[in-house]
């Protein structure tokens, strides 16, 4: 079986899960929890095959580069495996109604465009691969911290308008929420560090230019920034709730220009 | 002969908002003036003031057509406040019997089966009743209302199903804070509302307990009441800055705590989340400080959104109780309707004391030689005989009743020697400082445990 037919078998089943998962948000009944937890399972089971399969290609041919649908299929895997993580804790199936749509819009562009490479050079040297795990663990990360933000700022907008209501009853607290956005985005901001920093030697080993402000170069830096100034006011004067959410949003949208500036090799 | 008619007019949280509400609640310092200028008007012969941050209600007895009542009540009313006429529902006759009931047995309430309600109609009664405002008709009108509401509660599951607006205040709180273990709570006014709220907090496992209140006295009370820490006035800064949970209930007819305040103690306490419950009528927070990020106001209207729902799982079990209430307020004035009642009722009160005075007398005179068997043989053969002997006058007493046979009604007083018309016919007219002797009250009114002087109770 070929990564091709599993990445797209893993797609479907996603697909599968977030509409079961969104059905539950409407009517909640067990059956429906069943079935979307056991699609998003086997999604991830299969999307974990492809990202594997691809990986031993890519180790027996000696290197080589993700390609856009490759790199899409490895933060859906890593996003679908933090959740199903999260999910054994704490068992929330509404946050899959979050999650799983948001991994099968990751996988999307990937199924309309999987032949595009990525535009960096071929030197790159060794930390390479730690440079590309760790760069799509944080935006992994950080499209987890977009969903718990968004899922922060529904249930309060129910609890600012005094119309509690599907959010009320399903969500864990706005307390929760914040702490686990932040934890996210702590350490999201951590591995976004070290993204930057491997980037930043690649640079100057490749051609003595310390930075090369490109696109992804660009947005990486300002969701840095951002991640940064969260962790800092979040530490000195206590920023939480719905600025922090609205930051963690911004972050994940940054890092997904970044990531699309990849495949694109625009200049800021 | 007029027949006397139950009238009220008043306003809910069914027909208006709080901020209509807060502008006529008739505070408990200005209750007997109240009482009084209602007296003066045309044709009220009885009247009590309903009046919690859920509703303001008059209810009266009138001898004159009962919409001219209602309209004297109304306009009343309305030179609180004209803009509230809208607002007003009226009621008369079995409808108003019916909605006393309802609003006794906690039907018409903002959380259908909230018990606070009946002690609330009770305080407005006994203030009532001091004031002389209330005596015939009416005050056997709230006594049967109130014995309605135990029924209610007794036979149906609509007061155990209840949750309180207290309940509902700390599943928000729970939902804003996440556990409630170990946060502060501040109590703002040391009403009796307050002291509801904060045993629910402690219940849902609160840590601390600080109470500020204009009187310091009254806040030391409160905190000893409930295992708290009192605190001066001047302190309510501090105070917000470090509490979690702040309930309100004073009696200030402006908000005491203002948007500046929470600002300046929302940077000090590092923007951890607040949340506001307002139970005060009028408002004590400023509407404002709910547009702050990460501190939340809900007043007693929004709480009322919150237990909607719950409302509706009750829905079953208030059909029950709305049943019981229609029963028993069509008998109640079936009852009060026939002019014959209140004789027949003194003719049976006589009997039942000639009965047993004679037995009385007549074991005297057998000192200890009867067993118990024998005493009550005698007394049952004296009961008998009252009865038997009485049975075909009220019969027909009841009869005239029906007809509106005031002659024979007359008559019958007269024969009987039942002394006074206006004392035997109370039902049908009884000014209120004359009425005739009325079984005690069942349940003596709560005691004011508040430091309002407007009403910080709620039947929500």
């Amino acid at each position: 079986m070929n990564a091709t037919i599993l990445f797209h078998a893993g797609l479907l089943a996603y697909a599968l899960s977030a509409g079961f998962f969104l059905a539950h948000l409407v009517h909640a009944t067990p059956r429906r929890e069943r079935i979307a937890r056991a699609a998003l399972f086997v999604g991830f089971l299969l999307n974990g095959g492809a990202v594997g399969l691809r990986m031993t290609a890519l180790a027996l041919s000696g290197g080589g580069f993700f390609r856009l649908d490759e790199a899409l299929s490895l933060v859906a895997f890593l996003l679908a495996g933090a959740w199903l993580l999260f999910d054994r804790w704490h068992r929330i199936p509404t946050v899959g109604a979050f999650v799983t749509p948001l991994i099968v819009a990751t996988l999307l562009p990937a199924h309309a465009v999987p032949g595009a490479t990525t535009g960096a050079g071929r030197s790159l040297g060794p930390l390479l691969p730690l440079h590309v795990a760790v760069s799509i663990g944080g935006l992994a990360l950080f499209a987890l911290g977009f969903v718990v933000a968004l899922m922060y700022l529904l249930l309060e907008r129910e609890l600012k308008a005094k119309r509690p209501g599907a959010m009320f009853k399903r969500l864990p607290s706005l307390e929760a929420l914040d702490r686990l956005n932040y934890q996210l985005v702590l350490l999201g901001f951590l591995l976004l560090t070290v993204t930057i920093g491997t980037g930043a030697f690649f640079y100057r080993g490749d051609g003595g230019i310390a930075f090369s402000l490109r696109s992804k170069e660009g947005f990486a830096l300002v969701a840095w920034l951002v991640a940064a100034l969260v962790v800092l006011f979040r530490q000195t004067v206590g920023w939480r709730g719905r600025r922090v959410a609205l930051a963690t949003m911004a972050g994940f949208v940054l890092l997904g220009f970044a990531f699309a500036g990849i495949f694109t090799g625009s200049s800021v | 002969m007029t027949r006397s008619e139950l009238v009220l007019v008043g306003l809910s949280h069914h027909t208006a908002p709080v901020a209509v509400r807060e502008r006529i609640a008739v505070g408990e310092g200005v209750v007997d003036e109240a009482l009084g200028s209602l007296r003066a008007l045309p044709g009220i012969d009885e009247t009590f003031v309903v009046s919690t941050c859920n509703r303001v209600e008059v209810y009266a007895v009138t001898g004159a057509a009962p919409a001219e009542a209602g309209q004297a009540i109304r306009g009343w009313l309305s030179s609180q406040d004209a803009a509230i006429d809208s607002h007003l529902y009226e009621h008369h006759g079995l409808e108003a019997v019916r909605h006393l009931f309802r609003v006794c047995a906690s039907l018409d309430s903002m959380v259908v089966g909230e018990p606070q309600i009946l002690g609330q109609v009770k305080e407005a009664f006994a203030t009532a009743e001091k004031a002389g405002a209330v005596g015939g008709l009416l005050a056997r009108c709230c006594r049967r209302a109130f014995t309605v509401a135990k029924r209610v509660r007794n036979e149906t599951q609509v007061g155990k199903l209840a949750v309180s607006m207290s309940f509902a205040a700390v599943e928000l709180a729970n939902k804003i804070l996440g556990s409630l273990e170990g946060k502060t709570v501040l109590l703002v006014g040391a009403g009796k509302m307050s002291a509801l709220a904060a045993r629910h907090l402690l219940g849902a496992g609160v840590g601390r307990v600080a109470v500020v209140n204009r009187s310091r006295e009254r806040a030391d009370e409160l905190a000893r009441e409930i295992g708290g820490e009192a605190f001066d006035w001047a302190s309510l800064q501090d105070r917000l800055a470090e509490a979690d949970v702040v309930v309100c209930s004073t009696a200030a007819p402006l908000p005491v705590i203002s948007r500046e305040m929470v600002q300046a103690a929302r940077k000090v306490r590092r923007h951890r989340p607040l949340f506001f419950i307002d139970l005060a009528v009028p408002r004590d927070v400023d509407p404002r400080v709910n547009e702050l990020d990460g501190i939340f106001v809900y007043d007693v209207d929004d709480l009322d959104k919150v237990v909607d729902e719950n409302r509706k799982a009750r829905e079953g079990e208030a059909a029950r109780a709305e049943g019981i209430v229609d029963q028993e307020a069509g008998a109640f004035l079936a009852a009060t309707r026939s002019e014959a009642a209140p004789i027949v009722r003194e003719l049976r009160l006589r009997g039942e004391a000639v009965a047993r005075h004679e037995v009385e007398r007549t074991l005297a005179r057998f000192g200890d030689s009867l067993t118990p068997e024998q005493r009550k043989s005698v007394d049952a053969l004296a009961r008998a005989i009252v009865n038997k002997l009485l049975h075909e006058p009220t019969a027909r007493i009841r009869e005239a009743g029906e007809r509106d046979d005031g002659e024979l009604l007359r008559a019958a007083v007269n024969l009987f020697g039942i002394e006074g018309e206006p004392a035997a016919l109370s039902v049908v007219r009884a000014p209120a400082n004359e009425a005739a002797p009325e079984a005690p009250n069942e349940a003596a009114p709560a005691a004011d445990a508040g430091d309002a002087s407007r009403p910080t109770g709620s039947d929500g």
